[in-house]
């Protein structure tokens, strides 16, 4: 297809297939496999739930492996191009910086989607070959395993939207890594801090003002807990239709507010 | 050449120091130990997402700790740290039933660690709806270690609840609240087990179980109608023959004998259970 036609969509599948041949993925990818394919010894251990601990493990491994490679490719997608001024030809070709952006981002998304189904299913291997090695292997549940990468999915496509709004500030790549792992870690704590502050342990004092960041950090960081369905599909709890649409709108629409600032940001960027 | 024999010399090293290094290790290894943990929030926080399986790491940590024990000093403080453990282990995941599972074998023969070891079952039995296990334990604690057989008999009600195919927590249950002086409460509950029970073997068996318990609230009634007559207790069952309040001693389905015990307890030498003449000397 020709950049004049759709620029967003050949930058992505440029940043796709650039992500795609970078050594960093299939080093990962192995690792992955390996981490996955042990499932089967790790769930040994357990007394009692070695297929919940199976599934457990298998879905788990994914989702770290999944947030690493985002975050690191991410961050490398754009940074290391402005940084050789490798991506500066393309910024020189009539297409806007906007589309450069999402272009990047939606290159990005292709690779941890590619990711999160070749992992999942080696997860899923892990998991089946757990049932043959049991003599009375428990349910699996598939749909609710499923469920549990879509969430994964959801997750790293916001941790996306991060990397590529901090690569819009900063011309350095430890900055934009720093800031994303920050944020990162604050919206995966924010819920189980604000349950803390709201159960007012007996013994625990806390201030006000702490009380005040917390809830504010709550509701400004993303909020990571809101997509992990991952204890539904060990224990095959009961799905809540609502609170997996309410996870999807509230990380579209975070992810769509991030990429948004993202681009003004970019488009103000002296990258001369 | 020489490249070759460097090679042939430092894999020779490697397999001598693979075949000796777990023999060295195990001389001088230090002991396992069970670190504190931060608190259960903070753990969350660490976890980044990953709560469940952190949770099984935990447990891990202390099944293998627990496991190296083999001369269990059973020291107060040591018990208390793999409470500890399993409880935030729990606050993590409180559906890790492993955690439940080695919290149940480590403390249930410490009567001292009974009620917060209940605690943490409470816990378990509180998300693990379906599960049968957590109701059985809490009942055999409350029933071997407390002394409470009606407490026990409610939990177990809740265990055969779950596993109805089991007769064995249905007529157990019954048991336990006739030893906790509620043969009333034990007949209801058996009479609604009957009328739930598809299979003909297990209503059999609740039939049984139900007779020698209406035998005996039979007997409980002619206590207290002897008592209303003579305005005292009697001394045995034959008692009641003679006061002509009943004709004879009824038969226990199970093959014993009833008798009254210390403090007015109707009991049989049956003790309710099956086979029971294989432990008579």
């Amino acid at each position: 297809m020709h950049i004049r036609q759709n620029p967003a969509f050949a930058i992505s599948v440029a940043a796709f297939i650039d992500g795609y041949r970078d050594r960093l993925i299939q080093g990962l990818l192995i690792v992955g496999v390996f981490f996955v394919l042990s499932t089967a010894v790790f769930s040994s251990f357990s007394m009692r739930q070695p297929m919940e601990v199976a599934i457990n493990y298998g879905l788990s491994v994914v989702q770290i492996l999944a947030t690493i490679l985002t975050l690191f490719l991410g961050l490398n997608l754009i940074s290391r191009e402005l940084e050789s001024k490798a991506g500066h030809p393309v910024l020189a070709q009539p297409i806007s910086r906007g589309s450069y952006i999402i272009g990047k981002f939606m290159g990005l998304l292709m690779i941890v989607l590619v990711i999160l189904i070749i992992s999942g299913t080696c997860a899923a291997l892990g998991i089946w070959l757990t049932t043959l090695a049991l003599d009375t292997p428990g349910h699996v549940s598939w749909v609710g395993f499923i469920v549990a990468l879509y969430g994964t999915f959801i997750s790293c496509a916001v941790l996306g939207g991060l990397t590529v709004l901090f690569t819009s500030l900063s011309t350095s790549a430890i900055l934009p890594f720093l800031l994303t792992c920050g944020v990162y870690a604050i919206g995966q704590s924010t819920q189980a801090a604000k349950r803390f502050i709201e159960a007012e342990l007996a013994g625990v004092e806390i201030t006000p003002l702490v009380k005040m960041i917390a809830k504010g950090a709550y509701y400004i960081f993303p909020n990571f807990a809101l997509f992990d369905f991952k204890v539904q599909a060990i224990y095959d709890l009961p799905r809540s239709s609502t609170l997996l649409g309410t996870a999807t709108v509230y990380g579209l629409t975070y992810l769509v507010l991030t990429l948004f600032c993202a681009v003004i940001l970019f488009e103000k960027r002296d990258l001369s | 050449m020489k490249r070759v024999l460097l090679g042939i010399f430092l894999l020779g090293i490697f397999i001598a120091t693979s075949y000796t290094y777990p023999k060295v290790q195990v001389l001088h290894e230090p002991s396992l130990r069970l670190n504190r943990l931060p608190p259960s929030w903070i753990l969350e926080m660490m976890s980044m997402g990953n709560r469940e399986l952190l949770s099984t790491i935990i447990f891990y940590h202390t099944s293998f700790y627990y496991g190296e024990k083999t001369a269990w000093r059973k020291e107060e403080a040591e018990l208390r740290r793999v409470y500890d453990t399993l409880k935030k282990a729990t606050d993590l995941d409180p559906y890790n039933m492993d955690c439940y599972y080695l919290a149940q074998g480590t403390l249930s023969w410490i009567k001292p660690a009974i009620p917060m070891l209940n605690e943490l079952l409470e816990k378990g039995h509180t998300y693990r709806t379906w599960d049968w296990y957590l109701p059985f334990f809490l009942a055999a604690n409350y029933y071997f270690q407390l002394d409470d057989p009606v407490r026990a008999a409610y939990y177990l009600k809740d265990a055969s609840r779950l596993r109805p195919e089991s007769s064995i927590f249905s007529s157990l249950t019954a048991r336990m609240f006739y030893e906790g002086d509620q043969t009333e409460t034990a007949i209801a509950f058996l009479k609604s087990m009957v009328l739930d029970t598809k299979s003909p073997l297990l209503r059999e068996k609740l039939l049984k179980r139900l007779r020698a318990l209406e035998t005996i609230r039979f007997l409980e009634k002619a206590l207290r109608d002897y008592h209303d007559k003579i305005g005292q207790d009697p001394d045995s069952l034959d008692d009641l023959i003679r006061a002509g309040i009943i004709r004879s001693v009824p038969l226990d389905p199970y093959g014993g004998s009833f008798y009254l015990a210390e403090k007015g307890r109707i009991c049989t030498t049956s003790k309710l259970a099956e086979g029971w003449r294989k432990d008579q000397p």
